[in-house]
């Protein structure tokens, strides 16, 4: 019974209970997003980052540096010889170091040049195929071959640049040797060779060099991924790096975190208006609970007639406000859910970024927060349900 | 069954009313008479426990109901006393059938089938059960309340000029309907008006000026 009165309560005021539903799922689906992109961008930023301790590339932004060489987000700000790579590799605080060379892309996706132990640092492991083992061979990270329906044995030509305007190496097509589990990381988003592929084919499409007789003077890298062995090299080596050499290195945690802090400005002020639709949510109910009591205080004075206590009052408007609050949490977060499938498929398709559609740690606490919030905003019609004077409302009328 | 001593009831602040003793045996009918702003409605509010008075004690069943706390009170009104009130307010959101039940929801008493069927075929309403509220006509409302008020077998029933707005004949039937509703359990029946027309009804009356 009380089931039929808490739904038929709000099914015979669909206006107002429609306006409450509309707003409060309107909050949540913007804080729902904000949640779910900080929350699948913080952890991008920390699965990626996965124990670089710094990256050497050549002179420029180190942000630009750590976004290009790390999250394959940007251009690269040029190149480094391998000759000055191979004098750093002699400084006795650096555990390892991975080289990483590219300048083609295919569909929009980077093809690396790099050693199998840049793919171990991300455990990116072989789902079909086998990893590269000659010149032009490839493997296609988990996403690549998701979207560009590619196979195993497919061959292709790469584009010079990061669009497919700048010309492609018609004479060496990449051949498909193998494809990569998914990762979650930006190895997903990679096509990868080795380094030598990467040399041979820009040095064959600019000198006209036989393949493997490559210049070692010519020789370049991107940029290299560097272990540390002792963190507080971190202090010295930089700075060393940037001062005696024509290279520069940036420490992705201090770039990474320095974005963060501008870009946190942004969230933080879209949390604040996502919140205050939530704060004029709770208004809406308060304001529209405070009129259905009043509306409804004959109704409320014959339950009481009929047996009903002041509690069972109470129950009512708070079931049927915490009904309202509900079914505006779920329409939120399914079109939270929507929206982050709209953003996937037809938006951010081919950025590195995996937006989760699973609930987000901080979401979780979300039905409770706007259920307490709306418990709150009906305090007021809660405290005039309960002083209802039945004798004077069956008189008044 | 129900009787009171004398009570005082101070309305709004400002009056004062004192009310005469007030009996009514099992079964037996009263009259309430008096002009409007005699209080009559308000005494029927106070046996009924909807309002607690100054002074004085009202009995139910031998039970002193200005000694019952706010919950039990709401019980044992959802139990022994029916209550028909002057203007015919149904829920709204509920069909005609809930409407009754609900009465028996609040009283935390378990419904009878058989008893809800049996009202409902002696207040002609059994065609209207599953209506909305909103298509009655004013009769048929009124034969609702009043399935409603007599649902959990009431003790008492008290009506609360339940003849007022309506036309001699109606009048005549809603007086039929309450006799009828108050036999069915042999319950006692208060009823408060102004209405002249229901002076000669009943025997038993008080007068309040």
């Amino acid at each position: 019974m009380i089931r039929k009165i808490i739904v038929g309560g709000l099914v015979h005021q669909p206006l107002s209970t429609f306006l409450n539903v509309i707003l409060l799922a309107f909050g949540t689906t913007i804080i729902s997003l904000i949640l779910v992109l900080n929350y699948s961008y913080n952890k991008k930023i920390a699965k990626d980052l996965h124990n670089i301790d710094m990256v050497v590339g050549a002179k420029g932004s180190p942000l630009q540096l750590v976004l290009s060489a790390v999250y394959q987000l940007d251009d690269p700000t040029g190149n480094i010889s391998m000759a000055e790579v191979n004098e750093l590799k002699k400084n006795r605080n650096i555990n390892s170091i991975i080289p990483l060379a590219y300048g083609d892309t295919f569909k929009g996706y980077k093809i690396l040049g790099t050693e199998y132990s840049y793919l171990e640092k991300y455990n990116a492991t072989v789902s079909s195929g086998r990893l590269y083992k000659k010149n032009y061979e490839v493997v296609l990270g988990y996403d690549v071959a998701l979207k560009s329906e590619l196979k195993i044995g497919d061959t292709f030509l790469g584009n010079h640049g990061s669009t497919s305007e700048t010309g492609a190496h018609e004479n060496h097509p990449y051949e498909i040797v193998g494809i990569l589990n998914e990762t979650e990381s930006v190895v997903d988003y990679l096509i990868i060779s080795n380094v030598n592929t990467t040399w041979n084919i820009h040095n064959f499409d600019s000198k006209k060099v036989a393949d493997d007789q490559v210049d070692n003077s010519t020789k370049e890298l991107t940029a290299v991924l560097i272990d540390l062995t002792n963190p507080t090299a971190l202090h010295t080596l930089p700075r060393k790096i940037n001062a005696e050499t024509n290279m520069q290195a940036a420490i992705p945690a201090i770039e990474i975190n320095r974005l963060s802090h501008l870009t946190g400005l942004g969230t933080t002020l879209l949390e604040g208006i996502a919140w205050s639709i939530i704060f004029l949510s709770a208004l809406s109910v308060f304001i529209t609970v405070y009129r259905r009591v009043q509306d409804r205080k004959y109704e409320l004075a014959v339950m009481r007639l009929m047996g009903a206590t002041r509690y069972n009052l109470l129950q009512i408007i708070l079931f049927e406000t915490w009904l309202t609050t509900t079914i505006g949490y779920l329409v939120g977060m399914g079109v939270s859910r929507l929206g982050i499938w709209i953003l996937q498929n037809k938006i951010i398709e081919q950025t590195t970024l995996t937006i989760a559609y699973q609930f987000t740690p901080t979401e979780k606490f979300l039905l409770p927060i706007l259920l307490g919030i709306s418990t709150i905003s009906v305090i007021i019609p809660l405290i005039y349900v309960f002083r209802l004077n039945i004798s004077k409302i069956l008189a008044d009328d | 069954m129900l009787r009171t001593s004398t009570i005082t009831f101070t309305y709004d602040n400002k009056r004062i009313f004192n009310y005469p003793e007030v009996n009514c045996n099992k079964g037996d009918q009263l009259l309430i008479y008096g002009k409007s702003g005699s209080g009559k409605s308000t005494l029927l509010h106070l046996l009924a426990g909807l309002i607690q008075p100054d002074n004085g004690h009202i009995f139910i069943d031998d039970v002193d109901i200005t000694q019952l706390k706010h919950g039990n009170l709401d019980q044992y009104r959802g139990q022994k006393i029916g209550f028909i009130p002057q203007r015919l307010h149904l829920i709204p959101s509920l069909d005609v059938r809930d409407n009754i039940v609900a009465a028996c929801y609040f009283a935390d008493k378990k419904l009878d089938t058989d008893r809800l069927d049996s009202i409902s075929d002696t207040l002609e309403i059994y065609h209207l059960l599953g209506r909305r509220t909103k298509s009655l006509s004013l009769g048929e409302q009124q034969r609702v309340c009043i399935a409603r008020a007599i649902i959990n077998a009431p003790a008492i029933l008290f009506a609360d000029e339940p003849t007022s707005s309506l036309d001699d004949t109606n009048t005549e039937n809603v007086m039929k309907l309450l006799n009828k509703a108050c036999s069915l359990d042999n319950s006692s029946l208060v009823v408060v008006t102004h209405d002249i027309r229901i002076k000669n009804k009943i025997d038993h009356q008080i007068a309040l000026s």
